[in-house]
């Protein structure tokens, strides 16, 4: 502690040969026309549901939230809402044969969080098909407008046959699947009892370096997975059983550009990250319109 | 049967030439022994005359076989003659001593500004020495780089860098050599302080640019740095304590021993405050293990043998490193439970070590061939090192009953950068022709570069290593040169010359070809026009927006690239009154092509499916063009001295992803006002001034707000969700505010029990003028319903005022 004082007191005597000028904070202003950000998402799985989300850039002068107070059953709840939300564009989706038109859902308690502020298709006839090129066209009230296209990617195919009816859990495994010429891939490995607490990544024991990730190129077709090397705290969990799940995502490029190629913030600065608002798949304004479709499998796990 | 027709011309000719002889020798302060460049010496009622060089030698060709007197003079010294007698044919070597003759408060800052502005050719060049050094406000301590921040044409970044951007070219493009031998990342402290020694200084010569076919390998400015030779009369020294370092400087003739002459010089600097900080801690608080972990230190030391009259060799060397050993001792744990009988015991120790810094040798042979040609030999090397060596280890043994066990985690990063310079000159001047002062020279270079970051992770049972960057390159500039400079008619002079150089990584051969001009339209009154190309072999691969940059990343220009190369075109005006008023204008346009900008911050997949950040390797081809016109006005003798310099310049670069923008050194305006003024004679006390003022720096505007789209996948099902992030403007569309600094400073000379002192008291933006470094942002928010409405900013101020002082001793 004395070294500490000693040493404050050394900078405080090379402080106080200077003087601090008094901060100035000044409003940032901009001059920016706003323009819509949009990411849409056409899903080829049965179980990922496409949809559309819409936003709009704002200047520097907005709010970015409004304050909000809603009585549920007679309670009060105070909520700030997204002033970047657009709640009321017009949504069309087509494949040049029909057109899908989607709705807003709005938040609410009762609907789960990722489908909810965001625009939807309520019909049970929308199902993209590998190869397709699919088009997006959003229309504001305000006169804001964008339009998009995506071709979506063929659907991924673990090759299950070649793996292993049980997964051990230190064993090294020859996974395969269905290459694709033209599209990357993204495989995702875990285990089912990590989303309980069992989460590999921070310790936890056994089940420590599962959860992996790995960028398919095109033509790559295998992957030899094992555990990660981890810090064991010695602390072991018991289990009997798990499952290790396997999940083959296809993309098409304009995703993959979007949320892999360049997916980290374009720079970072003393106001934050930030970028030049990038679009893929998008014309007329900024944010993607990509596709995907999905593979699952999983492997009982034993220790 | 025409050349029957010349044979008398021919034959007149040579008579004549045996009727001439030559003087030459050297010119030399008598007090030190230092030589004297740019001293004057001419044949009295003749027009044969000419200056002495950098190494104070003069030579004087078709001297009349007859008796006659030489005069010797510079200003600032008591001229000499002498008479002589000379016969045809005769090489007479005349040296001579001046003896100072300045009174106080008539000071000449730069000698020989009236020779080196009629016989040079090149513009843009300005000669600095110790005393206009010295006579700024300095920041802490007088600064060689932040004087030639002063000068116009300079820019710098910010307060908290020394680093020179010299019209529109970037520190890496600048050359930077002591006493010959090229130094890399010339800096202490992160860039606050250059590394050189000013007491140790002689004179500094800056080339803003157009400079001659001699120098090469650099694409904006060159800065030779020349350090004192050693009083070769007596030894002498001097001592100097700021209030950051204290330094040391001795100097004094060599042994005389069979014949042989010399002096040596020896000048060492190093903070204190660490040593100072540890004292304080061991005083009231006893042994301790924390030590204070940063200092520097730099030395450099120059011998001068001279083995004959026309032999000399030089040593002359320069070490200097900046340390941060930053180590946190060995803290060790225990716990105990008694109700389940566990034991631990655990160890962790944390340490930082990073040397940074430069080490260069070199040797020169100067000999003198006959009087008119001169040959210097070089052999140099030139080491630049960081190493940022991290350390953590975490490692314990448990028992629990009869049960034990034992852990251990140790991780550590390396990350280096070595370059290693070796290089061999020879070069010859020969002032054999009538009016050509010819000159002509080779050059080998060879540097290693060793670029790379390694980590490796351990436990118990594992070891990880890796090495994710390793850049390892070797590369050879073969150059060789040759110059002539014409004096066509006593008014006109040109200067032509190439330089041809080979880059062993590159197939092709480079031309750079160099014409200057010179036309004396009045005495004092000159011309000046200079036309260059200029490649350049390597780059730094530091990221182009940083704002402050402690190290520099050497790379050599890799052999799927393009040399950068630059052109330079210089006019401009100078006149020098009789009073030693000097007048410059120059204007000046350069053009850029094939410079490498760091691709920064994108992300690539590699061959392993990583997806990473950029390496080192990834660059945008850029070009570039600068222009801009500056104004001069110097007084360099009486009681105010001084200069005022005006620079207006535009810088604008381009790079596909941007198109063409402003980089962030570039300013519209520059106004720098530096004076120093003897306020009392009979006390020494002197008032320094320095006033910088200049447009703002650019930057990248935020101008609104979006949602950047994030995925999470996942082994069962991918999510999304959007963050916030800031739109930005076009790239540095916009300026901080306008620049404001006020310097002021106090020297008084002093003496106690005879020994002389000098105490100085500086104070540094007197008017406390608020200068952004940059802005910093905060969310406004309605405070009653916590609603975020945009976006606040102030200023992150550079030097805020504050004063600071030291004493000088002279020994």
């Amino acid at each position: 502690m004395r070294s500490v004082f000693i040493s404050l007191l050394s900078f405080t005597l090379y402080g106080c040969l200077s003087l601090a000028p008094e901060l100035e904070w000044e409003d940032v202003t901009s001059d920016h026309d706003p323009v819509l950000n949009v990411f849409g998402l056409l899903s080829a799985d049965s179980i990922l549901t496409s949809f559309v989300r819409v936003n709009r850039t704002l200047d520097m002068e907005e709010a970015a939230d409004s304050l909000i107070r809603d009585t549920i059953g007679g309670t009060i709840f105070i909520i700030y809402t997204s002033r970047f939300l657009i709640r009321d564009a017009e949504v069309i989706v087509s494949n040049g044969v029909n057109e899908y038109i989607f709705e807003y859902t709005d938040y609410s308690f009762s609907q789960e969080e990722s489908l909810s502020e965001l625009y939807l298709y309520q019909g049970d006839d929308l199902y993209p098909q590998p190869g397709e090129t699919w088009t997006l066209n959003v229309t504001t009230p305000g006169g804001l407008s964008v339009t998009g296209e995506t071709i979506i990617p063929p659907v991924p195919q673990i090759f299950t046959e070649e793996l292993p009816d049980t997964f051990q859990l230190d064993q090294t495994m020859e996974i395969t699947w269905q290459s694709m010429a033209d599209n990357y891939q993204i495989m995702n490995v875990g285990n089912y009892l990590g989303y309980f607490g069992y989460d590999g990544y921070y310790g936890g024991g056994f089940s420590c370096g599962l959860w992996q990730e790995n960028i398919i190129k095109p033509e790559e077709g295998s992957w030899t997975y094992r555990r990660d090397i981890c810090d064991n705290d010695g602390y072991d969990q018991e289990w009997d059983e798990d499952l290790l799940l396997l999940n083959l995502m296809s993309m098409d490029n304009n995703y993959f550009d979007y949320f892999i190629r360049y997916g980290e913030a374009e720079f970072t600065s003393n106001f934050g990250s930030g970028g030049s608002g990038r679009s893929f798949g998008i014309d007329g304004g900024i944010g993607v319109f990509g596709s995907v479709a999905i593979d699952r499998h999983w492997i009982p796990m034993i220790p | 049967m025409k050349l029957f027709r010349y044979i008398p011309f021919i034959f007149t000719l040579c008579v004549y030439a045996q009727e001439t002889a030559t003087i030459s020798g050297f010119v030399r302060d008598e007090a030190t022994g230092e030589p004297l460049s740019y001293a004057n010496v001419f044949i009295k009622d003749s027009n044969i005359g000419g200056i002495t060089n950098l190494d104070g030698y003069y030579v004087l060709t078709r001297v009349p076989a007859d008796s006659g007197e030489i005069v010797v003079s510079i200003i600032g010294f008591a001229m000499v003659t002498q008479e002589f007698e000379i016969e045809a044919s005769q090489n007479l070597r005349l040296d001579f001593r001046l003896q100072q003759t300045v009174l106080e408060g008539q000071a000449v800052d730069v000698f020989g500004e009236a020779q080196k502005m009629r016989q040079l050719v090149e513009p843009s060049r300005i000669s600095l020495d110790l005393r206009t050094l010295q006579s700024a406000p300095a920041f802490i301590e007088p600064d060689l780089f932040r004087t030639v921040q002063l000068l116009p044409g300079v820019q710098t970044l910010n307060d908290f860098s020394s680093a020179l951007y010299v019209r529109g070219s970037t520190p890496d493009q600048n050359l930077i050599m002591l006493d010959g031998i090229t130094v890399y990342n010339p800096y202490h402290l992160g860039g606050i302080f250059s590394t050189f020694n000013t007491d140790a200084i002689k004179e500094a010569d800056f080339h803003a640019g157009g400079f001659p076919a001699r120098y090469g390998g650099r694409m904006g400015a060159i800065l030779n740095v020349i350090n004192r030779e050693g009083n070769t009369e007596e030894i002498e020294g001097h001592a100097n304590i700021s209030l950051i370092s204290s330094k040391v400087l001795l100097e004094g003739p060599l042994p005389k021993y069979k014949g042989l002459k010399g002096s040596w010089m020896i000048a060492g600097r190093r903070t204190y405050f660490d040593q100072f900080f540890n004292a304080l801690v061991a005083l009231f608080d006893g042994p301790s293990d924390f030590k204070f972990p940063y200092y520097f230190y730099d030395y450099q030391m120059k011998v001068n043998v001279d083995l004959s009259q026309d032999h000399r060799l030089t040593y002359s060397r320069f070490y200097g490193d900046d340390i941060l050993d930053f180590s946190f001792p060995s803290q060790t744990y225990e716990i105990y439970d008694i109700i389940s009988d566990y034991y631990e015991e655990s160890k962790e120790s944390f340490s930082i070590n990073w040397p940074w810094g430069n080490h260069t040798n070199s040797l020169t042979w100067r000999w003198l061939i006959s009087p008119q040609l001169v040959a210097r030999t070089f052999v140099a090397n030139s080491r630049y090192r960081f190493h940022f060596d991290m350390d953590f280890i975490y490692e314990g043994n448990w028992s629990m009953g009869n049960e034990t066990g034992s852990y251990m985690d140790r991780f550590t990063f390396d990350f280096y950068d070595v370059v290693d310079d070796k290089t061999l000159e020879t070069e010859l001047s020969w002032h054999g022709l009538n009016n050509h002062q010819l000159m002509g020279g080779l050059q080998v270079k060879q540097v290693d570069y060793d670029l790379g970051m390694e980590f490796e992770y351990e436990n118990l049972d594992t070891i990880f290593y890796a090495k994710p960057l390793e850049m390892k390159d070797q590369t050879v500039e073969t150059s060789i040169f040759l110059q002539d400079k014409w004096d066509i008619t006593p008014k006109l002079a040109v200067q032509v010359g190439a330089r041809v150089m080979d880059y062993s990584l590159h197939d092709d051969l480079y031309l750079d070809p160099r014409f200057g001009l010179k036309y004396l339209l009045q005495q004092d009154l000159s011309l000046k026009f200079t036309l260059g190309r200029y490649h350049q072999f390597l780059t730094i691969a530091n990221p182009e927006d940083e704002t402050l940059r402690i190290i520099d990343f050497w790379l050599g220009i890799p052999a799927d690239r393009a040399a950068p190369w630059a052109d330079h075109a210089i006019l401009g005006v100078e006149y020098l009154s009789a009073d030693n008023w000097f007048f410059r204008v120059e204007t000046y346009y350069k053009h850029f092509e094939n410079l490498l900008t760091l691709n920064q911050g994108e992300q690539i997949i590699e061959d392993d499916d990583q997806v990473t950040t950029t390496p080192f390797n990834e660059f945008y081809d850029t070009r570039a063009y600068a222009y801009g016109l500056e104004f001069l006005f110097k007084k360099t003798a009486g009681r105010t001295r001084g200069w005022v310099g005006y620079t207006y310049a535009k810088t604008m670069k381009h790079i596909q992803k941007h198109g063409w923008y402003f980089p962030l050194y570039d300013r519209t305006h520059t106004l720098n006002i530096v004076g120093d003024i003897t306020i009392s004679l009979r006390n020494n006390v002197h008032f320094s001034t320095a006033v910088q003022a200049s447009s703002g720096q650019p930057f990248t505007p935020p101008i609104g707000r979006y949602h950047h789209w994030q995925a999470y996948h996942d082994p069962f099902m991918p999510d999304w969700d959007g963050y916030e992030n800031f739109l930005v403007g076009r790239k540095n569309s916009e300026r901080l505010p306008f620049y404001f600094r006020l310097d002021v400073g106090l020297k008084q000379k002093k003496s106690i029990f005879g020994i002389p002192y000098e105490r100085y008291l500086q104070l540094i933006n007197i008017t406390n003028h608020v200068n952004p470094l940059t802005y910093q942002y905060r969310a406004k928010e309605n405070r009653l319903t916590g609603e975020t409405l945009g976006l606040e900013r102030a200023a992150v101020p550079m030097f805020p005022f504050f004063f600071t002082a030291g004493y000088r001793i002279e020994l």
